[in-house]
């Protein structure tokens, strides 16, 4: 089988849970964490009687997802039901935007400037959670359920079968992740579950004109499973194609742990939702006016902050995708400009020491351990000369424990460069004293031997010395 | 009209006996050839009307969180429920301990 | 004259003048509806205890010189399909039997504030589904002017009660006709509001977009009393309008003098009493005689109305009750597995009219069907509305007999769906459109020879969120009908005291 002889097409289904405060039909709180079916009530809870009420919130963080995403939004949509039995889906039915979604036509463009078409997004209300008792799925008597999800908003956002390759799908969501995020239209969390994607894999021969059978694969809760689960059906499906075998329509569950993807139903019997619209529900309607306001309250999306680092601020483009992980880390980076931070060594105390430790912690970029205030701070120290780039780096520890600013650090600890010609004095005499053979060498024209003073010097200050005040003295003291 | 009484009582999960199924088939027969008079009138371009109030617009309400219900309250109403979860039989095969209320 | 027998409008001013108190009038009903609740069975659940409390503190805060509301000490009995919390809501279902609300509907939370006092709920057709109270899990009620009888339905409950003098007041809901109808079968006042005039927000869901609570009262004046105190936005039910809310008591002596009331012929075409039918024209002959210009006139989808109802509210039918699954609340069938424990939840808890109407629903709504069924029922409602568009533009009433029949026997119907179904022809329009009507008592007709004289009703349809026309026409008919036919209403409550305890016939096919 020839690797090349195959072509992949995946369409991608994303749940990204809005940052509203409360849930899309009632006013119980969508807090991530508290403890099971406490931020319930009757609406959420399906109770017979109850009626919903949408949230303002929710349908302008759509909007701005639209809008983020390039998505034409509809001056006028519609919510339905979708109707099935589930227990964590209290009223049997969820409400969702099927026949006239909030927004269609967007589209991410790749770094290699393919785009990847959105067809819609849509607005709709996420289910319970269930957990099952015992073991498994597969030997658990009974399944427990937590209806603090139920009814937090979600946009589901779907994607054309653009994609062609497990990297363009890595890449897609990650541009799609950094985007919501920058909007603040989601924490977009993966291990949250505040960012879900499910995928529609098809394989086709290259050059046939009709779209390979659809599968479509579930339980993907990280990116890396979903290049994973993307690689390993297209091995599948390519070789049951080179087989002559017929590819069954289907749902198929990846199993992170043995790397393989495990049929779970067959799509033939597809689910009959019976949607009708909501009649508890009138039409969505918003004005230009109000799209307009919501565009004009956009905050910079990713690619917009990269040309700006670049072109204005003249980072390398490697900094400028590095910062721009996180909507948090370039308010950083931005603030510590702001204070008269040069760009360049912000950013590379950023990229540096300061990502090293977080990653070290596991800390997220909502928590970064220094204020841009004290970073800026301590690069004043450096470039002022009164630490060393070295020193620098105990000092940012210190920064990241105590909190402390780093003149305050700097002077507790008597972490001051030794400039003053006194004391330098007394150390250089005693390192040219101890180096006899060295100086001579110096002294007989060798001028590289110099650096190995200067370290002894630095070594005996226990770092503190200014190398190039120490660099001179050394000069004038054995040549005169 | 034929009615696929069957699969619409599995799309609806009901349990019918035969004798049920057969009285809701041909009742439901009977109330499906009376409809068939609709199919006369011409309904070419009219909108569906789906709703029957004077309210057009969605209406918006802020997000602002309320207490909702107390956990104990949820879970008393629940036939069965475990520590702080409402607790159903799971999906799968048949031939376990029956669970339920009853 | 016992206080029972005094209307809500009598009650209400001697409790605020102080004559009687709160829980003097609670007394009064409570004895009443011992001696007659055994024949009738209005009630699924009396809740005599909170009743006492309730009429408590409404004579408190009278004592207190603090204003009571303007429905000061009003027994109100509840529809079983209304939220009243701390109460059970069986909506007349085994599948809800034993579930007890944690919340309040709007409605109830509306008139608790203005001085009501709960009594119970009432009996009702499982899930508001039916036309004469029979399919209920509880047993079926009975008519207090025949007890052979059905009350109509599905508020036959509520119905009852106030005709046979066991509360002043009760709500029901009306989806197809379930406020109207039990209304003319049982010769009290019921309106069913415009929809979108009062909060759906805890009455049980039946069809979404056609629902509407509303009041039952032994005159019109009484049921504008509790108008008043329900109507309104509510910012839980988004399909409330914001229109301010009449003061419709103050609006009953509107001159009704030069109205043009709308006669539709298609409308005609369907009663089949020929009494119904006579008694009918004669109340046309005394409305004109108010300087009503009576003239026929032409609404001609009205007999595709049935089939379109019986589409979509099947169809929202089956969406809102899939809720019941025995996972949150409610009555959960022992089972192995969790798709056994639906099909056997849901299999036995509902009866069979639920069960017919979910299945129809749940066809119109399936793949393949939804276009030729819901859809294009959607569709055929638009025109229904045009048609009372225009009939409106020309006409400031409309009227009709509210049912093409008086009260049947207790299962005469029952297993035909079609013959049950005809019970709504003249009603289901109005809910299509979703405008008010009121059926008001207008007559007897005497469909057995040797059987007792059954009351026959009056519908009073008006424009969109014109209640007050309604009413106003209706409180004018009633004066002028009072005279003969309060004392057929005593006449028969008396003898109502005399007749036999009637048994608790529960239908076997629930
Ligand atoms: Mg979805
Ligand atoms: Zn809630």
């Amino acid at each position: 089988m020839s690797e090349t002889q195959y072509e992949l097409n995946v369409g991608l289904e994303v749940h990204v849970e809005l940052a509203t405060a409360s849930k899309m039909f009632c006013r119980c709180k969508t807090k991530f964490g508290d403890p099971p079916n406490t931020n319930v009530c009757p609406v959420c809870m399906g109770l017979p009687g109850a009626l919903p009420v949408a949230n303002e919130e929710a349908v302008r963080l759509g909007v701005m997802a639209a809008l983020a995403l390039n998505c034409r939004v509809n001056l006028s949509s519609r919510f339905d039901r979708k109707n099935y039995f589930y227990p964590d889906l209290p009223k049997a039915y969820q409400i969702s935007q099927f026949e006239e979604p909030l927004a269609v036509s967007g589209y991410v463009e790749l770094a290699s400037g393919k785009r990847i078409r959105i067809r819609r997004l849509h607005l709709e209300e996420d289910a319970g959670k269930s957990m099952h008792a015992g073991d498994d799925i597969t030997t658990a008597s009974y399944s427990l359920l937590d209806y603090n999800r139920s009814g937090v908003p979600l946009a589901e956002i779907v994607s054309e079968p653009d994609i062609s390759s497990p990297e363009e799908a890595r890449e897609y969501l990650e541009k799609m992740q950094r985007t919501l995020r920058f909007a603040g239209v989601s924490d977009v969390k993966m291990e949250e579950g505040s960012m879900r994607v499910d995928c529609n894999v098809s394989v086709r021969r290259k050059g046939e004109a009709q779209m390979g059978v659809p599968v479509e694969l579930k339980n993907l809760s990280s990116f890396r499973a979903v290049t994973r689960a993307l690689a390993y059906e297209y091995d599948r499906q390519s070789r049951l194609i080179e087989q002559g075998k017929r590819i069954a329509r289907e749902t198929r569950h990846w199993d992170e742990d043995k790397g393989v993807t495990v049929s779970l139903r067959a799509k033939e019997s597809s689910q009959d939702y019976r949607y009708f619209p909501d009649p508890d529900l009138p039409r969505l309607e918003l004005d230009e006016a109000f799209i307009e306001s919501v565009q004009r309250a956009m905050p910079r999306l990713p690619n917009q902050v990269v040309d700006f680092y670049v072109n204005v601020l003249g980072l390398p483009k490697y900094d400028a995708e590095v910062l721009t992980v996180d909507p948090n880390l370039v308010k950083f980076f931005d603030r510590c400009v702001e204070l008269g931070g040069e760009p360049k060594p912000v950013s590379n105390w950023l990229m540096g020491d300061i990502m090293a430790y977080m990653n070290a912690k596991g800390l997220s970029y909502d928590t970064i351990p220094v204020t841009p205030e004290n970073l800026v701070a301590m690069l004043g120290l450096i470039k002022d000369g009164v630490i060393s780039g070295k020193i620098a780096k105990d000092v940012l520890i210190k920064m990241f424990e105590t909190g402390k600013a780093p003149g305050d650090i700097v002077k507790e600890e008597g972490l001051e460069q030794v400039s003053d010609d006194a004391s330098l004095s007394v150390i250089v005499d005693s390192v040219i004293a101890a180096n006899p053979e060295v100086v001579a060498q110096f002294k007989a024209g060798k001028d590289k031997v110099l650096g190995f003073l200067v370290g002894q010097v630095m070594k005996a200050s226990k770092g503190r010395a200014n190398p190039a005040k120490v660099n001179i003295m050394l000069r004038e003291k054995i040549l005169s | 009209m034929k009615i696929d009484v069957k699969h619409v009582a599995d799309l609806a999960r009901l349990k019918l006996s035969e004798d049920e199924m057969r009285r809701l088939e041909k009742d439901l027969e009977s109330i499906l050839l009376r409809m068939e008079r609709l199919k006369a009138l011409d309904v070419e371009g009219v909108e569906p009307t789906f709703g029957a109030g004077d309210v057009q617009r969605l209406v918006l309400d802020q997000d602002r969180p309320a207490p909702g219900l107390p956990r104990e309250e949820v879970l008393k109403l629940a036939p069965s429920s475990e520590g702080p979860y409402v607790s159903v039989p799971r999906e799968g095969t048949p031939g376990d301990a029956p669970q339920g209320s009853e | 004259m016992e206080i029972w027998e005094l209307g809500a409008k009598n009650i209400r001013e001697q409790v605020l003048r102080k004559e009687i108190s709160a829980q003097e009038v609670l007394d009064s009903f409570l004895a009443r509806t011992a001696e007659v609740e055994p024949k009738i069975h209005a009630y699924i659940e009396l809740i005599e205890p909170q009743a006492r409390l309730d009429a408590a503190r409404v004579d408190a805060l009278i004592m207190r010189g603090e204003d009571p509301g303007p429905l000061a000490g009003l027994p109100v009995a509840l529809k079983d399909n209304l939220n009243l919390k701390g109460v059970q809501c069986t909506c007349a279902s085994r599948i809800l039997e034993g579930y007890i609300s944690p919340y309040d509907a709007t409605a109830v939370k509306k008139l608790r504030k203005a001085g009501a006092v709960f009594t119970g709920k009432t009996n009702c057709d499982e899930f508001a589904m039916g036309s004469s109270t029979e399919n209920s899990a509880f047993g079926v009620t009975r008519n207090p002017w025949d007890l052979q009888r059905v009350p109509g339905g599905s508020s036959g409950g509520s119905a009852a009660a106030v005709a046979a003098g066991m509360a002043p007041l009760s709500l029901g809901s009306d989806t197809g006709g379930s406020i109207r109808q039990p209304a003319s079968f049982t010769g009290v006042c019921g309106l069913k509001p415009t929809y979108g005039r009062v909060s759906r927000y805890g009455l049980v869901a039946f069809g979404s977009s056609l629902d509407q609570i509303g009041p039952f009262g032994n005159s019109v004046w009484d049921c504008a009393l509790a108008l008043e105190a329900i109507a309104g936005e509510d910012p839980r039910d988004g399909t409330t309008s914001k229109r301010p809310v009449p003061r419709y008591t103050e609006g009953l002596k509107r001159p009704v003098k030069g109205l043009v009331a709308g006669v539709p012929r298609e409308m005609m075409e369907l009663v089949t009493d020929p009494g119904v039918r006579r008694e009918f024209e004669r109340a046309l002959k005394i409305i004109s005689d108010l300087g009503v210009t009576v003239v026929e006139t032409s609404l001609p989808t009205t007999e595709y109305c049935l089939d379109v109802y019986y589409i979509i509210a099947p169809s929202e039918a089956s969406s809102n009750l899939a809720r019941f699954d025995g996972v949150r609340y409610g009555r959960r069938a022992k089972a192995r597995d969790l798709d056994e424990m639906y099909y056997e939840t849901r299999g036995q808890g509902f009866g069979i009219e639920v069960q017919r109407r979910i299945m129809l629903g749940t066809f119109a709504l399936s793949a393949g069907y939804y276009d030729a069924y819901y859809l294009r029922a959607a569709r055929i409602r638009t025109l229904v509305r045009r048609d009372f568009d225009k009939a409106f533009a020309a006409h400031d009433v409309l009227l009709s007999p509210t049912a093409p029949m008086v009260a049947f026997k207790i299962g005469e119907r029952v297993d035909d769906p079609l013959a049950m179904y005809a019970a709504d022809v003249l009603t289901v329009p109005v809910n299509l459109a979703g405008i008010p009507a009121l059926s008001v008592p207008c007559g007897f007709s005497r469909p057995d020879e040797s059987g007792p004289e059954l009351p026959c009703g009056l519908q009073i349809m008006g424009k969109p969120y014109d209640e007050e026309t309604v009413l106003a026409l209706g409180y004018a008919f009633e004066e002028a009908c009072s005279d003969w036919f309060v004392p057929k209403t005593a006449a028969m409550r008396k003898s109502l005291s005399s007749q036999e305890e009637c048994e608790v016939v529960v239908r076997d096919t629930i």
